[in-house]
């Protein structure tokens, strides 16, 4: 009795643990590969990203896209193998995106920096014909000065002139006076002689 | 020497479809993906990659190559997979290589006017 109850013991211990193993074997589902949540995280930072959203959505959308793709393939069909390419595609996608960002970024910043350096060259010619207008300015300024010396000095030469002229009269008439009083008085002395 | 290089990978493919033709056919699907990634690649070898993003571009290059010997041994799940990886690797290549033009061609300029600020600082010395 014993016997048998051990015997029955074992057959059923035996028994269980096949039917366990077995159980196991079949219920046993691969697991989760890390590329997927890998994949999802790189994502996620993406699209927090304000930068890579607002300057990328297209590229964004598509990393969703391969992303969703990744997960959709893990929950129907548990391929490993294919998930984890899907998921190295989606994390590239999500790459791209990020690069893409970057390129609008600073293609933004080259075009403000187009403009400000426009505007610089423009304010480098504006001040390089102010000074040119200056100078000429400055220059005429010079002539008309010069001019007006010559002017003054002209009329003055012309008013020394006639002084001269006059002072010359003068001087001739000055001299004529006394010869000719010279004159009538010996004419007088003559006659008075006689 | 690359266009030649792109006869020849050009042709390995034919020749490829056109035996798997003849012994059990490669999914369309598969072919047009390893095509897709042959021209991705060949554009990105056009862009400023080889010079920015040697390393996507390498990686693009390998995947591909990789691809199409998986053509020839018939595996063409991993063909699919692989000419995968290889398209989206050759655009992350021209992409990066793109940003990175831009952000030079702006240090660049960012030079240029840090000399015109000089010049403008200093300029009636030199004039008169």
């Amino acid at each position: 009795m014993r016997k048998i109850t051990r015997k029955y013991l074992l057959w059923y211990l035996g028994i269980s643990t096949v039917l366990g193993i077995s159980l196991v074997g079949c219920s046993h589902t691969p697991t989760r590969p890390v590329e997927l949540d890998q994949a999802r995280t790189a994502y996620g930072e993406a699209r927090d990203n304000p930068q890579v959203a607002s300057r990328a959505p297209v590229a964004l959308r598509e990393a969703e896209e391969a992303l969703l793709r990744a997960e959709q393939t893990w929950d129907k069909e548990k391929d490993v193998r294919e998930v984890q390419n899907l998921a190295a595609v989606a994390r590239q996608r999500t790459e791209v995106a990020c690069a893409v960002a970057e390129q609008k970024q600073a293609e933004a910043e080259l075009e403000e920096l187009t403009a400000s350096r426009d505007r610089l060259l423009l304010d480098a010619c504006a001040r390089e014909a102010q000074r040119a207008q200056e100078q000429a300015e400055w220059a005429q300024r010079e002539a008309d000065q010069a001019y007006q010396q010559v002017r003054t000095t002209t009329t003055q030469n012309a008013q020394l002139a006639q002084e001269l002229a006059y002072t010359k009269e003068e001087l001739a008439t000055k001299e004529v006076a006394p010869k000719e009083a010279a004159a009538k008085a010996q004419a007088k002395r003559r006659t008075r002689t006689r | 020497m690359t266009s030649k290089k792109a006869v020849i990978q050009l042709l390995l493919l034919c020749g490829a479809v056109g035996l798997s033709s003849c012994a059990g056919k490669p999914p369309s699907a598969t072919v047009s993906q390893v095509s897709q990634a042959e021209l991705a690649v060949q554009q990105a070898s056009k862009s400023k990659a080889p010079e920015y993003a040697s390393l996507e571009l390498h990686m693009a290059r390998e995947q591909f190559a990789s691809a199409q010997e998986a053509m020839h041994k018939k595996d063409y799940t991993q063909a699919r997979r692989l000419a995968e990886r290889a398209l989206v690797n050759a655009q992350l290549a021209e992409t990066k290589a793109e940003a990175e033009q831009a952000r030079r061609a702006a240090a660049e300029l960012r030079q240029s006017i840090e000399a015109l600020r000089r010049e403008a600082e200093q300029p009636v010395a030199q004039s008169r």
